[in-house]
C-alpha cells in the first residue's frame, strides 16, 4: 500500500534536527525569500515568510519578487515579561520590524515585516532580553496559554510557574537555534529529540491552563487543557483537557472545530507526565499523510476517547481521577483597574486588534515604553490581545494611569461589544487571508454600534469574533457571534456560542457581504431585544429561539443546517 | 536598383575566381532588392562576426580608411568618404579599428582616420590596441605613411577631441605626413566632413594616381539599411515602470516593435533613437520668445512649422556651448558676455542648463528663422538594447532611467529619457537604427564563461546576453554582478535573473545596493570582496564585461588591478598591464556612457 506522507514530513525528516539549509538561505541575497524547504523549517525556529499582499500585482509588473519579509512570533510562557523585557520588546519592533508589535490571541507579541538580514540581530536581541522563539510555530508545543487572574496573585504566581514548566519540558532541544542564530557551538557528535523524534509532531500542538471561573484562555478550543482546580489561593490539581481545535477548511465536512474533552483529574506533580504523554500518542498516532487532519481532535476523534485515554494513562504510568465540576463564567477580559487583597494593582488596558504602534491618535507604544521604564511590577498579555500592567503599588498607580491617560492607552469608554471582540491578523501579511480581519473589523463594529444601540442593547457584552479564513486565529467558532472570511469582503456568519466558550457556533448565512451582514444582524439585533430573557446572552437566545441547532458533537453535527 | 547595378557590373575586379561568381549571381538571381540589400547585409554581417580575424593590410589597396566609433557617427562620416571614394574609382578599404592590426601602419602609404572621443577624453574601445601600439615606444616607425584624421567631438566636454588630436600627434612622432589639415568637428559635425571630403579626395589624386583595377564592391553591399541619416520607424509595443515608487531613479522597461527583415541586431548592440521634445517646454519657448508657433521656417531644405521643428528637429535639453555663443551675440547681455568669453565657465554654464533657462534667464529678440539657425539639430540619444533578437525577433526592449535634476530651473528632465519614461504612449512611433558595438560581444566560443559588471541601467545588456545564451543553449558559466541603490526598489529585472538561476543559466550573481546598509558598498567593493572567486574565472579563460557610467568603470577598473595584484602576486604596473592585455585579446569589454 502506497500512502505518500505529506511532504513536510520529509522536509523535517531531513532537516538534521531543524537546520535544513537556513544559513545558505540566509546568505543568499539575490532573495529575500528563503528556500522553499527553509521556508517550513524557520516555522520551528519561530518565524513565517510573508509577503506584502497589496503590492504583489504591482511587483510582478516591475519585475519584482515579492515585497518578502517575516513574521516572528515569541515564546512567552503566560504572556508574562518584565519591563526590562518590554523596553528591549520595544526597541527591537522600533528598530528591525515595522515600527508595531502585535499581541497575539496566544498571549505573546509578533513582529512583522522583518527583512531577512534583519532577522539575525533581532533574534538575538530578544534573547539577550531572555525571550526566544523556539516553536514560536511550527509542529511542536506553541505557546502555553495562562490565565493572567490579576485577581489572585499568588495562584496565579503558581498556576503560572507550572505554565513555564510544561513549556520548558515540551520544548524541542536541538541545538540548531543556538548554533544559527545566537553562534553556539555546533553541538559534537549526533543530535537527539527524544520526545519529538526527528520529524517532530504531524502538526502544531496548543496547551492551556485555565484558573475558573474565568475561561479567558479559551481552555476547550487547545490541543491540550490544564483547568487549576484550587482552594483559597491553593492549587490542588488540575483537570485534564484533550482534543480542542478551532481550524476548518470551508466546504470539507471532514474537518470542523472542536472543543476538547475531559479525560479527568490529576496532582500538580503529574502535570509533566501527562503533557509528555499526551504529546507522545499524538507524536506516534496523529496522521502524517493529510496535514488537513493531523491535529490530535482528529487523532482522538479516529482513536476513540476511551482508547486514547487508556494510552495515556498508560504511557503516563497513572490513573485519572474523576474530574471535579467547575463553573466558567465568562470568555475575554475584565478591563480597568483591579486590586488583589494583597494590597497590589493590575491595570488591564484594552489594546485594538493587539496592534501596539503609535498614530496621531493615539502613541500606544511610546506609552508603553514611558511605563515600562518607571514600572516596577510585571506586563502580562492576555489571550484576548490585551496588555495587564500588573503588580503596581499605591505609589505608583497613579502615575501610571496618567500616563496610559496622556498617551490614550486609556481612551473614552469603549462598548462592551467592542470590548469583547476579536479579530484576527489577516491582511496584508498573512498569506491564507481569504478577507480583510484587523484592517477592517473596528469600522465595522462602528456599525454594530449604531445597530445595538438602536435597539438598546448597547449595554449587552456579545462575544464577537472575526477572522480572515476558516483557520479560526481569533478562536471565531467559540464566539456568540463568527465571522469567517470567505472571499474579498464575504464572511460565514456563525451563531450560537455561549459567551463563555463551552459551546461552538454554528453556519447561518454563507458568504455575505457587508451589506448583507448588517442587514442580517440588524433583524437578529431586533429580535433579541424584543425577545430575549432576562439576563439571556445573545448566543444562548440565538440556540433557545431556535435559529440555530447547538452544535454537541461536531464530528457528527457541526456541518448540519441550522 | 542602384546597389545591385553597381554590384554586378563592378565584379570582373572582384576576387572571386569565375565558378564561384556564376555560383554567387546564380544564388541571388531570384532575389528582389529588399532581399539583396538583406543578403549583403547578411554576408557583411559574417565578416564582422569575426572580430579577432584581422583583415591583413592589402599592398595592392592605395588607400585605408580606418575608423573609431562608438554611437557610429564616425562609421557614417567614414562610409560616406568611402563610398564617394569608390565611385571615383579608388581602391580602397574601409575597417574598423578594432580589425585592424596595428603592426600594419608600417605598410600603409595612405591613411585616413575617423574617430570619436570617448569616456573623458579616451578613444573608443575599439581603438584601444591601436592607440596602445602607438604609444608604445616600442611601435614602428612610418616614415612611408601619409595620412589624415577627421575627429569627432563635443565642445561640451572638457577633452574635446581629445583622441584625434592625441592620434595626430602620435603619428608624427612615428614619422608620418599629414596629408590634409586634422578637422575636430563638434557636435554638428555633418555640416563639416562634404567639403573635407572634397579636399581628402583632391589631395589623395594628387599623391595617388587612379587605379581603375581595384574597387572593392562588397562595401557597398554591406551598407546597413537603417542608419542615423534614415531611421526605421519603431513602434512602441509597452512601457512600463520597473522600479517602485520611492526608487530614487525612475527606470522604465520599453518594448519596441521591428521589422526583422530589415533591422538585425547582436546583443551588445545599441538602439540610436530620436524624440520628441517636451510640449510644456515649446509653449514656455515660444512666450517667451513671443515667436508664433504655427509660422512656417525653413530647416534643411524643408518647411515646417517652427513648433515642429522644436519638437522633432532641434535640440533643446542638452545646451551647447556653441549655442550659448550665438545667443550672446543677440542677447547682448553683460554677465552672459563674460561667461562665454571662458571655455572653462561656459561649459559649467552649459553643464546643467537647459535652452529654456538660457531664455528666460537672458532674453533677447529674434524672429522664428534666426531661432531656427541658432539651434543644433536634435542629437539622437542610444540606448543598450535589452534583449536578444534570438529570443525575441521582432523586438527591441529597452532599460531607461528617467534623468531628472534640479538646477536653476526646478524638475528639469532630460530629452530623450523624460519622452520614453513620461510622455510616449503604447502605439506611437519614433525613428531608430541600430549602432553596432562590435567591442561589446559575447565570446564566440559558446563554452567560454562569463562576468558581467553592471551599475544600473548598466544591467541591460546582459539582459540580451542571457537571453541569448539561452536561445542558444550556450554552455558557458554565467556571473551577474550588479549594482544599485536598494534591493527592495530597484533590482532591476530581479524576476528574470531569479528565474535564469533556477533554470541554472545564471550560475553566480553578486549584489551591491549602496544605500541599504550604513556603510555604502559598490561593486567595485564587491568584486574586491569575490576576488579569489572572480580571478579563478578569469583564469579559467572568462571574458569581462562592464556597462555603466563613467564613475563606476573607473572604480572596476581600480579593482580589477588590485585584485591582479592580490591574487596574481603583481606589483601595480603589471598588474595594470595584466589587465590592459585582457582588453587587447578582446576579455574585457567596456561599454560606458
Ligand atoms: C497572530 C495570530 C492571530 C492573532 O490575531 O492574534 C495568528 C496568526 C496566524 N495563524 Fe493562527 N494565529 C493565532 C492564533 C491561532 C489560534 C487561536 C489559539 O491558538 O488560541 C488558532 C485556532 C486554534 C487552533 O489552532 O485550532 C489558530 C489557527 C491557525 C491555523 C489552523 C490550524 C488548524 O488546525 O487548522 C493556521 C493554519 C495552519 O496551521 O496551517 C494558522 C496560521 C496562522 C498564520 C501563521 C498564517 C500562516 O499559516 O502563515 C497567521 C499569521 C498572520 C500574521 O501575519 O501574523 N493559525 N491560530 C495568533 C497567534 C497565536 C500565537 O501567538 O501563537
Ligand atoms: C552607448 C550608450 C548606451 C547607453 N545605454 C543607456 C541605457 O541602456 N539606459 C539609459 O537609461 N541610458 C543609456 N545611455 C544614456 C542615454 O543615451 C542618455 O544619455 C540619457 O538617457 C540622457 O539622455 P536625455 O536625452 O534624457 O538627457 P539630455 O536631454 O541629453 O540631458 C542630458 C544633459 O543634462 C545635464 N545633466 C545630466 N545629468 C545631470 C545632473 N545630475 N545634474 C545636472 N545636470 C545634468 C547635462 O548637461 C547633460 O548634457 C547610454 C548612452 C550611451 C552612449
Ligand atoms: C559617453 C560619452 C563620452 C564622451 N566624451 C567626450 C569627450 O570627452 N570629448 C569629446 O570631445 N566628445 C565626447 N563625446 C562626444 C562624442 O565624441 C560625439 O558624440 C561623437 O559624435 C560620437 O561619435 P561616434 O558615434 O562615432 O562615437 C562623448 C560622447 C559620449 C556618448
Ligand atoms: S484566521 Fe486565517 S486570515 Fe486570520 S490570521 Fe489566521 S490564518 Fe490568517
Amino acid at each position: 500500500m502506497d500512502i505518500k506522507v505529506n511532504p513536510n514530513e520529509l522536509i523535517k525528516a531531513n532537516s538534521l534536527y531543524l537546520r535544513g539549509t537556513l544559513e545558505q538561505s540566509m546568505a543568499d541575497q539575490a532573495t529575500g525569500a528563503l528556500s522553499p524547504d527553509d521556508a517550513q523549517i524557520s516555522k520551528f525556529h519561530g518565524f513565517y515568510e510573508q509577503d506584502d499582499r497589496d503590492q504583489r500585482q504591482s511587483r510582478q509588473q516591475q519585475f519584482l519578487e515579492p515585497y518578502y519579509s517575516f513574521m516572528l512570533r515569541a515564546r512567552l510562557p503566560g504572556g508574562v515579561c518584565t519591563p526590562q523585557q518590554w523596553l528591549t520588546i520595544d526597541a527591537v519592533g522600533r528598530e528591525l520590524g515595522n515600527g508595531t508589535i502585535r499581541l497575539t490571541t496566544r498571549q505573546t507579541f509578533q513582529y512583522h515585516g522583518i527583512l531577512k538580514r534583519n532577522l539575525k540581530p533581532l533574534i538575538k536581541r530578544i534573547n539577550q532580553a531572555m525571550i526566544d522563539s523556539i516553536g514560536g510555530c511550527g509542529d511542536v508545543n506553541r505557546n502555553v496559554l495562562c490565565n493572567p487572574n490579576p485577581e489572585h496573585s499568588n495562584l496565579h504566581k503558581t498556576v503560572h510557574e507550572w505554565a513555564t514548566r510544561i513549556s520548558e519540558h515540551l520544548l524541542p532541544k536541538t541545538r540548531a537555534y543556538h548554533e544559527i542564530w545566537l553562534d553556539g557551538e555546533p553541538v559534537a557528535g549526533g543530535e537527539s529529540e527524544p520526545l519529538y523524534g526527528e520529524t517532530y509532531l504531524p502538526r502544531k500542538f496548543k496547551t492551556a491552563v485555565a484558573v475558573p471561573p474565568y475561561n479567558d484562555v479559551d481552555v476547550y478550543t487547545n490541543d491540550l487543557g490544564f483547568v487549576a482546580i484550587a482552594e483559597d489561593d491553593q492549587l490542588l490539581g488540575f483537570n485534564v483537557l484533550a482534543g480542542g481545535g478551532m481550524g476548518a477548511t470551508h466546504d470539507d465536512s471532514t474537518t470542523f472545530p472542536r472543543l476538547a474533552d475531559e479525560l479527568g483529574y490529576i496532582t500538580p506533580e503529574q502535570t509533566l507526565a501527562v503533557a509528555e504523554a499526551i504529546v507522545s500518542v499524538q507524536r506516534d498516532f496523529g496522521d502524517r499523510v493529510s496535514r488537513r487532519h493531523a491535529r490530535l481532535k482528529y487523532t482522538i476523534e479516529r482513536m476513540g476517547l476511551r482508547t486514547f485515554i487508556a494510552e495515556v494513562e498508560q504511557r503516563a504510568g497513572l490513573q485519572f481521577e474523576p474530574t471535579h465540576s467547575v463553573q466558567f463564567t465568562s470568555q475575554g477580559d475584565r478591563y480597568g483597574w483591579v486590586a488583589d487583597g494583597e494590597n497590589r494593582w493590575h491595570l488591564t488596558l484594552y489594546i485594538e486588534n493587539g496592534r501596539i504602534v503609535n498614530t496621531p491618535e493615539a502613541s500606544l507604544m511610546k506609552g508603553l515604553w514611558e511605563i515600562a521604564s518607571i514600572h516596577q511590577g510585571d506586563f502580562r498579555i492576555t489571550p484576548s490581545q490585551n496588555l495587564i500592567i500588573a503588580n503596581v503599588s499605591d505609589q505608583q498607580k497613579q502615575h501610571i494611569e496618567n500616563l496610559a491617560r496622556h498617551h490614550g492607552l486609556i481612551s473614552k469608554q469603549q462598548t462592551p461589544i467592542r470590548l469583547a471582540s476579536l479579530a484576527c491578523v489577516a491582511l496584508p501579511t498573512c498569506p491564507q487571508a481569504m478577507a480583510e480581519g484587523e484592517r477592517y473589523f473596528p469600522k465595522f463594529l462602528d456599525r454594530i454600534e449604531e445597530i445595538a444601540a438602536r435597539y438598546g442593547i448597547q449595554k449587552q457584552a456579545i462575544v464577537m469574533r472575526m477572522t480572515g479564513c476558516p483557520n479560526g486565529c481569533a478562536r471565531p467558532y467559540a464566539a456568540e457571534i463568527g465571522l469567517i472570511g470567505k472571499g474579498p469582503g464575504r464572511y460565514n456568519l456563525q451563531l450560537g456560542g455561549d459567551g463563555k466558550g463551552l459551546r461552538l457556533n454554528r453556519m447561518f448565512r454563507k458568504n455575505l457581504n457587508e451589506n448583507e451582514l448588517l442587514k442580517t444582524l440588524d433583524g437578529l439585533f431586533h429580535l433579541y431585544a424584543d425577545k430575549r430573557l432576562t439576563n439571556e446572552g445573545f448566543g444562548d437566545f440565538t440556540v433557545r429561539y431556535g435559529l440555530v441547532k447547538p452544535v454537541i458533537n461536531p464530528a457528527e453535527d457541526y456541518h448540519d443546517t441550522p | 536598383m542602384e546597389v545591385v547595378a553597381k554590384t554586378t557590373e563592378s565584379f570582373p575586379a572582384n576576387p572571386l575566381d569565375d565558378m564561384q561568381l556564376s555560383g554567387l549571381q546564380h544564388a541571388i538571381q531570384s532575389l528582389n532588392n529588399e532581399q539583396l540589400v538583406w543578403a549583403s547585409g547578411y554576408l557583411a554581417g559574417l565578416v564582422s562576426l569575426q572580430p579577432n580575424g584581422k583583415v591583413a593590410a592589402n599592398e595592392s589597396t592605395a588607400l585605408t580608411v580606418l575608423y573609431a566609433t562608438q554611437g557610429g557617427n564616425a562609421l557614417s562620416v567614414a562610409k560616406s568618404l568611402a563610398e564617394h571614394a569608390q565611385d571615383q574609382g579608388y581602391a580602397l578599404r574601409l575597417v574598423s579599428a578594432d580589425n585592424y592590426r596595428p603592426r600594419d601602419l608600417a605598410k600603409e602609404q595612405l591613411l585616413i582616420v575617423v574617430i570619436s572621443t570617448q569616456g573623458e577624453g579616451e578613444p573608443p574601445e575599439s581603438a584601444f590596441e591601436l592607440f596602445k601600439y602607438l604609444r608604445s615606444n616600442k611601435s614602428a616607425r612610418l616614415e612611408k605613411l601619409r595620412y589624415a584624421i577627421f575627429g569627432l567631438g563635443d565642445s561640451s566636454y572638457e577633452h574635446f577631441c581629445h583622441a584625434s588630436r592625441e592620434l595626430d600627434q602620435l603619428l608624427t612622432t612615428k614619422g608620418a605626413e599629414t596629408l590634409v589639415e586634422r578637422i575636430d568637428a563638434d557636435v554638428d559635425f555633418q555640416h563639416h566632413y562634404t567639403d573635407w571630403q572634397r579636399e581628402i579626395l583632391h589631395s589623395v589624386e594628387k599623391v595617388q594616381p587612379l587605379d581603375q583595377a581595384k574597387i572593392i564592391p562588397i562595401l557597398r553591399a554591406a551598407t546597413v539599411r537603417h542608419d542615423r541619416n534614415n531611421p526605421f520607424q519603431a513602434e512602441l509595443l509597452e512601457r512600463r515602470c520597473i522600479t517602485t515608487e520611492d526608487a530614487l531613479t525612475e527606470v522604465h522597461h520599453l518594448a519596441f516593435e521591428i521589422d526583422p527583415t530589415v533591422i538585425q541586431y547582436q546583443p551588445g548592440d545599441a538602439l540610436g533613437l530620436f524624440f520628441r521634445n517636451d510640449p510644456t517646454q515649446i509653449e514656455k519657448i515660444l512666450s517667451h520668445t513671443g515667436l508664433e508657433g504655427s509660422t512656417n521656417v525653413s530647416l534643411e531644405q524643408h518647411k515646417v512649422s517652427l513648433s515642429q521643428a522644436l519638437t522633432e528637429r532641434l535640440e533643446l535639453t542638452q545646451l551647447h556651448p556653441n549655442v550659448v555663443k550665438s545667443w550672446t551675440s543677440i542677447a547682448n547681455n553683460s554677465d552672459l558676455n563674460a561667461i562665454v568669453k571662458d571655455q572653462e565657465s561656459l561649459r559649467s554654464f552649459v553643464k546643467n542648463r537647459q535652452f529654456i533657462d538660457l531664455i528666460t534667464n537672458y532674453p533677447a529678440d529674434l524672429d522664428e528663422q534666426a531661432l531656427v539657425n541658432l539651434l543644433h539639430s536634435q542629437q539622437p540619444r542610444l540606448y543598450s538594447i535589452a534583449s536578444s533578437q534570438n529570443s525575441i525577433e521582432e523586438e527591441i526592449h529597452l532599460t531607461v532611467a528617467a534623468l531628472r535634476y534640479q538646477h536653476h530651473n526646478p524638475n528639469h528632465l532630460g530629452g530623450a529619457s523624460g519622452y520614453l519614461t513620461q510622455r510616449i504612449n503604447e502605439g506611437d512611433s519614433l525613428g531608430v537604427y541600430v549602432v553596432k558595438n562590435p567591442s561589446f560581444k559575447l565570446p564566440e566560443a559558446t563554452d567560454t564563461p562569463i562576468i558581467m559588471v553592471g551599475a544600473g541601467t548598466g544591467i541591460a545588456p546582459y539582459r540580451a546576453f542571457l537571453q541569448e545564451r539561452e536561445a542558444l543553449n550556450s554552455s558557458g558559466k554565467n556571473w551577474l554582478v550588479f549594482g544599485n541603490r536598494h534591493f527592495h526598489r530597484d533590482f532591476l529585472y530581479q524576476t528574470d535573473w531569479l528565474n535564469y538561476r533556477k533554470s541554472s543559466l545564471l550560475n553566480r550573481i553578486s549584489l551591491a545596493f549602496s544605500q541599504d546598509a550604513r556603510e555604502r558598498t559598490y561593486v567595485q567593493a564587491k568584486l574586491y570582496e569575490e576576488r579569489t572567486e572572480l580571478y579563478h574565472w578569469l583564469q579559467e579563460g572568462a571574458h569581462l564585461y562592464v556597462c555603466g557610467g563613467v564613475e563606476m568603470e573607473k572604480g572596476v577598473h581600480h579593482s580589477l588591478i588590485a585584485i591582479a595584484q592580490d591574487q596574481g602576486g603583481l606589483d601595480e604596473e603589471s598588474a595594470a598591464e595584466y589587465i590592459d592585455s585582457l582588453r587587447v585579446q578582446g576579455r574585457y569589454q567596456r561599454d560606458v556612457y
